[in-house]
Parts: structure tokens; C-alpha cells; sequence
């Protein structure tokens, strides 16, 4: 006995099938459910119920404003934290970075003020290089050229314009390297003698420094000496 | 019985915690509430309501819709306290003795109020259908819930609503044709059907 939605619809409502009495039982314990259980009135306890009520709605604003605020205060303490940690990264690192320049010799911070011109950083090489290999070839101890005239004046800072005059560097011989260093101490001696020349050491860059062959004495023949 | 129009407004001031907007909702809809856990047989109904309550002001920030949808709602949170307080019933001890005092008043007392006797009546054949089909027959003969609104409340598919609507009605009609074909007769049918009293020889 199979069963449709309009014939549930009309058991619902009450209407008995006529073909089965059956149904029209059904109908009636149907229509006795709804009497068996009569709406009851909460008047008796509503009281307590709706004080509980208004206990548990202040209880549910109060946790939800409770979790913006926290949220609030979660994400600035989050952005604090993210804030002082790159800061004291970033001075460990520039800590780090300073010391470790200082141990290669290099002035960070002079590097940074004042960046060097960068046509100068060749020449006093050239010119020590084509000083040293012109005196070793020809011995021509007649050091008065015109090219030394400008460094030779007292507090005079040497500019890149006076030095190119020398030309480029000869070539040299692997087998030159003592005779090098023999001539450049006796061109210092001897410019020590005659004209102090510390102006190429103020050079602007570090590395220039380490350049100290003036290029203006010829060391006089081995058979002199110093004394000589 | 229904709020009707000014439904959205009762809705928002209950969401602000308008106590007079809960004392509306609650006049509202506590009676057929308690009406449908006293007919599901709660232990304590009263208290199952108050806990539906409390239930539906924690939730009330989640929920979306008209009067319908709040009242199938309502229904629903009372269906999951329902079960829950089934639950904690099953955990408890039973009180065997109580449960022969009950049969022995059943059997040899005969009840002083008829309204109480069609009461008891209908709870008994009640008790014959599974809880999915007695939810079923009394939200939909109840409470006039419709099948989408009953499928929402007992958390199953339509199919299924009108699947369990039709077994419940079927069980009830062989529940009553076998109290029927009793000779003796069941007095507590015979008392909630008149057509089944052997006078009619159904």
C-alpha cells in the first residue's frame, strides 16, 4: 500500500480516504496528536528563563568585543616586534660591516664622503713605473725636468693635469724586480736630499698610498753609493 | 502567534541585547518549543528550553534569514538539545522500580482524566515509531513545519524527510489496524479512536 505526497497532505489535513476505513484512523490519531499536546503557557518560569537570558546576552557581547581587542593588541605587538627586529638587525649588520672594513684598512666612511676621481687611480703608478725604467735604461741622473717642476713647490697638491706628461709605462723585465726596489729606495733617499716630495702619498685614494715611488730622482750609479 | 513584520526589528534589537526583543522571542516561540520536547518525551523540558535558549543568544551573530527560517532554526537548536539531553538520560542509572510502578499504575489504575488518557495513548504509539520518524510526524503535523524546513531542523535531505514521514504514517495505521484486530482490545486505543471501539467492529 504504497502512499503519495497528496494523500499524506490530505491525512494531514484530515480528509479520510474512501477506499480504506483505515486511513481514516490514522486521520484521527493524527488530529488527537494535536490535542494530546496542547500548547503549554511559559508564563510559570519565563521569568527565570529570560534573566537568564540577558545574563548570557551580556556574557556574548562582552566575548565579542573581547577578540577585537585582542586582535588589536596582537597586531601591535606583532608590528612592534617586526619593527625592533629589523632595527637591531640592521645595526648588527652595519656593526659588522664597519668592523670589518676597519680590519682591511678601508675607511668606510671616508669612502662614502668623499669617492675619489676616477682618472687618478692609474697615474702615480705610471709615473713611478716610467720613473724607475727610464732611470734604470739610460742612468741619466739629470733629474731636473720640467715634468717634476710643479710637485717640487712646497704645499702644492698634485693634480692628475701635471702627471700624464710622463706617458704611459715602459715595459719591464721580470729579471728588473730587485733593481726596482734597489732604485726606489736610493730615489727616495736621494729626493729626500733634494726635494721632499710627500705630496704623492696624499693621494685620495688608500691604494694610492701604497704607490710610494716618486718618479722625479734617478738613483745615481751603483759605483756612488749614498754617499756619493 | 507570529511576530510577522516587525520581525526584522525584534531580530536586531535582540542582536544589540534588547531585553524586551529576547521577552518577545521568547512569548513567541517558547510554547510550541516546549510543546514539541514534551512530545519528543524530554526528560526535563522546561530545562531543555532554557538550554535551546542560551543556545540561540550565543549563536544569534551566525544566523541569516526571515521569521520561518529563525523559527526552523529555533527548532533545530531544541532538536540537538533534545538529543542531547536522550544522551545523558542513557548514561544515567535507571530507576527500575519506578518503571514497574508506572506499568502497574497502567495496568490497574485506570485513569481519572480522559484528557490524560488520550495523552498517554497517543505517547505509546508514539513510542512505536523510530525518534527520526516521531520528529518527523510532529513537525509536520504539529507544528506545520513544511518538508524544507523539516529537513533543515532533523539535519537530512528532503528524500529522506518524506521517506520517514510516509514509514511513520504507514507504522501508525499497522499499529492501530493490530490494536484493532485485538479481541480484547487495547482500552488506551479504544479511548483515543472511537472507530476502534469494538461497538464499530472495525
Amino acid at each position: 500500500m504504497g502512499l503519495d505526497e497528496s494523500e499524506v497532505s490530505r491525512l494531514l489535513r484530515g480528509d479520510v480516504p474512501n477506499d480504506d476505513p483505515v486511513w481514516g484512523e490514522v486521520s484521527s490519531f493524527l488530529d488527537s496528536v494535536g490535542s494530546a499536546y496542547p500548547a503549554v503557557p511559559t508564563s510559570a518560569f519565563e521569568g527565570r528563563h529570560l534573566a537568564a537570558i540577558a545574563h548570557e546576552t551580556r556574557l556574548v557581547h562582552s566575548e565579542l568585543r573581547r577578540p577585537r581587542q585582542g586582535a588589536v593588541k596582537r597586531l601591535f605587538t606583532g608590528s612592534h616586534r617586526v619593527l625592533a627586529g629589523s632595527v637591531g638587525a640592521f645595526l648588527i649588520a652595519l656593526t659588522a660591516g664597519v668592523g670589518v672594513a676597519s680590519a682591511l684598512g678601508i675607511n668606510p666612511l671616508g669612502q662614502l664622503l668623499s669617492p675619489p676621481p676616477a682618472a687618478s687611480s692609474v697615474v702615480p703608478q705610471a709615473t713611478s713605473a716610467k720613473a724607475d725604467s727610464s732611470s734604470a735604461a739610460n742612468g741619466d741622473n739629470s733629474d731636473e725636468s720640467g715634468t717634476v717642476a710643479p710637485e717640487a713647490v712646497p704645499g702644492s697638491v698634485p693634480t692628475p693635469t701635471t702627471l700624464p706628461t710622463l706617458g704611459p709605462t715602459a715595459t719591464k723585465t721580470p729579471g728588473s724586480v730587485g733593481d726596482e726596489h734597489k732604485n726606489s729606495r736610493a730615489t727616495e733617499k736621494a729626493n729626500n736630499a733634494a726635494t721632499p716630495t710627500p705630496h704623492i702619498t696624499k693621494a685620495p685614494t688608500p691604494h694610492k698610498t701604497k704607490t710610494p715611488a716618486p718618479p722625479k730622482k734617478t738613483p745615481a750609479p751603483p759605483g756612488k753609493g749614498k754617499n756619493g | 502567534m507570529a511576530i510577522g513584520t516587525r520581525f526584522p526589528e525584534v531580530l536586531a534589537a535582540a542582536r544589540r541585547g534588547a531585553d524586551g526583543a529576547w521577552a518577545e522571542l521568547f512569548r513567541d516561540l517558547g510554547p510550541g518549543v516546549l510543546r514539541f520536547l514534551k512530545a519528543q518525551g524530554a526528560a526535563d523540558p522546561e530545562d531543555c528550553l532554557g538550554d535551546c535558549f542560551l543556545e540561540v543568544v550565543r549563536n544569534l551573530h551566525r544566523f541569516e534569514g526571515g521569521e520561518d527560517a529563525f523559527r526552523a532554526w529555533v527548532f533545530a537548536i531544541s532538536r540537538a538539545r533534545l538529543v542531547d539531553s536522550w544522551r545523558r538520560s542513557e548514561r544515567r542509572p535507571k530507576n527500575s522500580s519506578g518503571g514497574l510502578e508506572e506499568a502497574e499504575r497502567h495496568h490497574h489504575q485506570p485513569a481519572a482524566d480522559g484528557a490524560m488518557m488520550q495523552r498517554e495513548s497517543v505517547a505509546r504509539l508514539l513510542e512505536s515509531l523510530t525518534p527520526d520518524q516521531r520528529s518527523v510526524l510532529l513537525l509536520r503535523v504539529l507544528h506545520q513545519f513544511s518538508i524544507q524546513e523539516t529537513a533543515s531542523i532533523i539535519g537530512k535531505g528532503e528524500g529522506a524527510v518524506k521517506l520517514l514521514h510516509h514509514r511513520a504514517i504507514r507504522r501508525l495505521r499497522r499499529s492501530l489496524l493490530a490494536a484493532s484486530d485485538d479481541e480484547e482490545g487495547e482500552p488506551w486505543v479504544a479511548g483515543l479512536v472511537p472507530s476502534l471501539s469494538p461497538t464499530d467492529g472495525a
